[in-house]
């Protein structure tokens, strides 16, 4: 059963649609990543998906279920738009947070105080809210997510704005969440992050679902078109006719082929030259596949 | 339900400790103090006594005039004892340059003014001279004491016995009420109502925007898409008009309470003694209780409308201005509702759920309207304040999605369209 699914989901606003037809599906023990580059329709997918707006047409079925106010329970949002009462205490926020989705006061207070420690924030449960720092208060939120348990986390960049100690402190928080079998969904323009953390992705631009799929899927569509040599000798195997760009520094090269050409035809020109120490054929990170995509916008 | 008492809860403890709660619980009574009190010590200490000349040809006019105006006070049933001077009366015949001299004491303040009779064609003309032309109680006291003086001379010159003519001017009407057929007494039903109107206008303008400010800075801290997630805008609405609604009605509870324990020994000691026929039925009381509850409801709904159509507290501040605007327009009214408690009119004003908690009440406390009159206010009043919310609650959703700018009023409808 998929955890989320949107079919064809669309929004409009006033001068401009937001989201296009745009479908796509969360499995349980999945790590989702909504990429795309600023004001490509993230946030308006994810309030669509969380009952926040109406999509203006097209089907959100979380829990196997069309959206009702219900499965709010079972789901777990961090918002984009950092917000707490800031002369609340924390651990008073935490707590009414998690009342408000449906647990006991001692059970959020027990369970606040252990994400607190988990995540090294113990100190600041007696302070208000105004008093801490950015980052802080960005990880009380995110404990304010996971605290009632859900099934379903979907977080609207979650690391913007973390050191990286912190990144990969909540990093390993989702990852361990995943394990459990819960489904986790989290936007970003990193695409380094989304390598790394994610299984499955929606590339988002301008409102369109440009790419949909897992990571390894996605990735095999595209050519491996680019070789990594490092070699003792003769350079001039770069310029085989196979060969639409290359760079080298320190006896390694950077190549990438014509599209159709066959890395083997390199290694060989490469041997009969020079002495190959290491020869790679690189799948293209996610990076470069977005930036072909959508032309080059990635940190428009 | 729960969600909403959890919000409410919240917005209560959070206001609850503020120093601008304390302030305003103990400050207002202070400014309030010092606003009744301040000008009754003034008057005491400056204007209290009046030293006045009359000037008339015929002393038989003058003698009877500065008698009135000298008498003790206590005597006098009409006008009440805090307010009148004490009059220090000279009387002089006219004569050249008098009424030069006169002026110019008045000038110099070392009198407060004279009253200048004078007969032409047999008709009598008073003309006082002060400082202010606008003191209507004078007025009122010196045209009295001149319609007496007036009477008693041509009574007297008539032949009737002096006691006589004396007790012809001791009349006074006072304003009872009659309820379920019997006599209670003169209780001030102007005064109550006055009171209960005061009591709505600093409540809700003191507590009663705290709504609007509350769902301004929920909107600005940005924490309602958290709490969006999880609550809908209604419960969230309800929860923060119960909250910060349940904040203005201790602070205002607090404050009856204190003026309660100070005013009761001297209004018991009044009442013992006779003074004031003072009564308060156990409707009255739950009318106002009701009426003040659902009055300030209805408002703090309206502020919570108002917040949620603002970005900013500026903003809001610029609106609150409306708030006051049917509670004014009430008081207006509220004369022709008094003295005309079942004209058409007043029923249907007293329906309106912006006028009703202070128009009902005041046709209560005159007359008992119709139960059915009651009940479909008090009902309206309810569906009011429920409206309000849910008005507010539909802006307040679209309008913190969409927020920038204030919304024209297109763009209004249509977010009351969306669903």
């Amino acid at each position: 059963m998929n955890i989320v699914e949107l079919d064809r989901i669309s929004k409009a606003y006033d001068t401009k649609i937001a989201v296009h037809e745009l479908s796509l599906a969360i499995e349980a023990g999945q790590m989702f990543g909504l990429l795309g580059p600023n004001g490509a329709g993230k946030t308006s997918t994810i309030r669509m998906m969380i009952g926040m707006t109406l999509p203006d047409s097209g089907t959100v079925t979380l829990f196997g279920q069309p959206f009702t106010r219900k499965s709010l329970h079972r789901v777990g949002y961090l918002p984009e738009e950092r917000g707490l009462y800031k002369k609340m205490k924390v651990l008073d926020q935490l707590v009414l947070l998690g009342q408000l989705h449906g647990l006991k006061a001692t059970q959020a207070e027990d369970r606040a105080r252990r994400w607190c420690e988990r995540l090294e924030i113990a100190g600041s449960l007696d302070k208000k809210t105004e008093e801490l720092s950015k980052g802080m208060q960005q990880k009380i939120q995110f404990i304010a997510a996971i605290l009632h348990d859900p099934e379903l986390l979907i977080m609207d960049e979650p690391f913007s704005g973390l050191d990286p100690v912190n990144t990969v402190m909540l990093q390993d928080v989702l990852v361990e969440l995943k394990n459990k079998g819960k489904a986790v969904l989290f936007s970003t323009h990193r695409m380094d992050q989304v390598e790394k953390l994610c299984d499955s992705i929606c590339l988002v631009h301008q409102g369109d679902a440009v790419l949909t799929g897992t990571v390894r899927e996605i990735k095999s569509r595209y050519p491996k078109n680019r070789l990594r040599v490092r070699y003792e000798g003769d350079a001039a195997f770069l310029s085989h006719p196979s060969i639409a760009e290359a760079s080298q520094s320190n006896g390694t090269a950077e190549i990438r082929l014509r599209d159709g050409a066959d890395p083997q035809q390199v290694l060989a020109a490469a041997m009969a030259k020079a002495r190959v120490t290491y020869f790679d054929v690189m799948e293209p990170t996610l990076e470069e596949i977005f930036i072909e995509t959508v032309g080059g916008k990635a940190n428009a | 339900m729960r969600n909403v008492w959890l919000i409410a809860r919240r917005e209560y403890l959070e206001r609850i400790h503020t120093k601008a709660f304390l302030v305003s619980l103990v400050g207002f009574p202070l400014i309030m103090a010092a606003v009744i009190l301040g000008p009754m010590v003034l008057a005491k200490s400056s204007g209290h006594e009046k030293h006045i000349v009359v000037v008339a040809s015929d002393l038989a006019l003058a003698r009877p005039i500065a008698q009135e105006l000298e008498a003790p006070v206590d005597n006098d049933p009409n006008v009440e004892a805090a307010e009148r001077p004490k009059f220090y009366v000279t009387m002089e015949e006219p004569a050249p340059e008098l009424k030069e001299h006169l002026t110019r004491d008045v000038q110099q303040k070392s009198l407060d003014g004279f009253l200048w009779l004078d007969h032409a064609d047999g008709i009598l003309r008073a003309d006082y001279y002060s400082n202010s032309s606008e003191d209507f109680e004078l007025a009122d006291v010196l045209e009295t004491a001149v319609q007496h003086a007036q009477a008693s001379e041509q009574l007297l010159a008539g032949g009737m016995p002096a006691s006589q003519v004396q007790s012809l001017f001791n009349a006074h009407v006072e304003m009872r009420k009659v309820e379920g057929g019997k006599d209670v007494g003169g209780i001030s039903t102007f005064g109550s109502s006055m009171f209960l109107i005061m009591m709505l206008y600093i409540a809700i303008l003191v507590q009663g925007v705290a709504v609007g400010n509350s769902v301004v800075e929920e909107k600005t801290s940005r924490i309602f898409e958290i709490m969006l997630a999880t609550v809908t805008p209604q419960e969230m609405m309800s929860g923060k008009l119960l909250g910060v609604g349940a904040i203005g009605l201790t602070q205002v509870a607090l404050w009856m309470l204190c003026g309660v324990l100070l005013a009761a020994p001297g209004l018991l000691g009044a009442r013992a003694a006779g003074q004031y026929a003072f009564h308060l039925s156990p409707l009255h009381a739950m009318a106002f209780a009701v009426c003040f509850i659902l009055g300030f409801l209805f408002y703090s709904a309206l502020s919570a409308m108002l917040g949620s159509l603002v970005n900013s507290t500026q903003e809001l501040q610029q609106l609150n201005m409306f708030m006051g605007m049917p509670l004014a327009f009430s008081i207006v009214l509220s004369q022709q509702v008094i003295s005309n408690p079942s004209s058409t009119l007043s029923i249907l004003l007293s329906m309106l759920p912006p006028c009703a908690p202070i128009l009902m009440y005041l046709r209560i406390s005159v007359l008992t309207p119709p139960l059915w009159q009651i009940a479909l206010s008090l009902a309206l009043m309810l569906a009011g304040v429920w409206g309000v919310v849910w008005l507010a609650s539909r802006i307040y959703r679209v309008g913190v999605l969409m927020y920038g700018k204030r919304p024209t009023l297109p763009e209004l409808m249509r977010w009351l369209r969306y669903s």
